[in-house]
């Protein structure tokens, strides 16, 4: 986690979703994120958290998170979501082929999709035992 | 998140008031299940006051349709707005479902 984060460190359980995004939620608003944007944040939050909920530990090995924010001016946020379970990049998996027609298409897969599509930059780095996923959302002007 | 449920001939018209994440979505799909058990086969979704969609709402939407398309009816959307028109757009269910700009007007679309 960067120095400069503010951290909230909690287990990998889903009964910390909502404080996690609450936790970012609340230096949005301090950052004068007007209210399409902080549920935007909202959006991406529940979407990453609840995916290292899911995948980043094993049942028999239960781990934290760790979410850290930087307001980096108005209406600039970077956040930060670590873990030290196995190793796991959620960019790297394919596009939703939107194209299908309903019939076709799969009901999952789209979280991480509209995580990408919504901030305004995002990466992910394999740092010792952590995973680090990093984004950013920025107010439109 | 709030529902409210009516029926307009072979339409179930369901109005979603809130927000629609992982758990409140579970509530609009048993809405269209117990729908479907009554002999609806059109399912008509006012979003007017639906304020927040996350990717487990549009699973919802995307299960609902579905199941309207096995029973030769349709989804149908009223009222799209705000956030839940973006996340609707970017996952391009806009393409997928049959806009209204009123319930009203859904109902026309199917009598």
């Amino acid at each position: 986690m960067a120095n400069n984060f503010i951290q909230l460190k909690l287990p990998a359980k889903i009964e910390s979703l909502r404080e996690f995004t609450a936790f970012v939620h609340n230096a949005a608003q301090e950052a004068a994120f007007p209210e399409m944007d902080l549920g935007r944040l909202d959006l991406v939050m529940e979407e990453v958290v609840v995916n290292v909920i899911n995948y980043a530990y094993p049942d028999s090995q239960p781990g934290n998170i760790e979410v850290g924010y930087a307001i980096e001016g108005p209406g600039k946020l970077s956040v930060q979501v670590c873990d030290s379970g196995r190793a796991f990049d959620p960019l790297a998996k394919d596009p939703p082929d939107l194209r299908l027609g309903l019939a076709d298409r799969p009901i999952g897969g789209l979280g991480i999709f509209l995580v990408k599509q919504i901030a305004r930059s995002i990466s992910y780095n394999r740092d010792g035992d952590q995973n680090i996923l990093t984004f950013c959302l920025e107010v439109e002007p | 998140m709030t529902i409210e449920s009516t029926k307009v001939g072979k339409a179930a018209v369901v109005k979603l008031i809130g927000r629609m994440d992982a758990d409140t979505s579970k509530q609009f799909e048993a809405a269209w299940d117990k729908a479907l058990k009554e002999g609806s086969t059109f399912l008509i979704v006012d979003l007017s006051e639906l304020t927040y969609i996350n990717s487990a709402g549009i699973g919802s939407f995307l299960r609902n349709g579905k199941l309207a398309q096995e029973k030769g009816g349709a989804l149908l959307i009223s009222g799209l707005k705000g956030l839940v028109k973006e996340i609707f757009n970017l996952t391009q269910l806009t393409r997928v479902y049959p806009l209204f700009d009123s319930t009203d007007a859904a109902c026309q679309s199917i009598a």
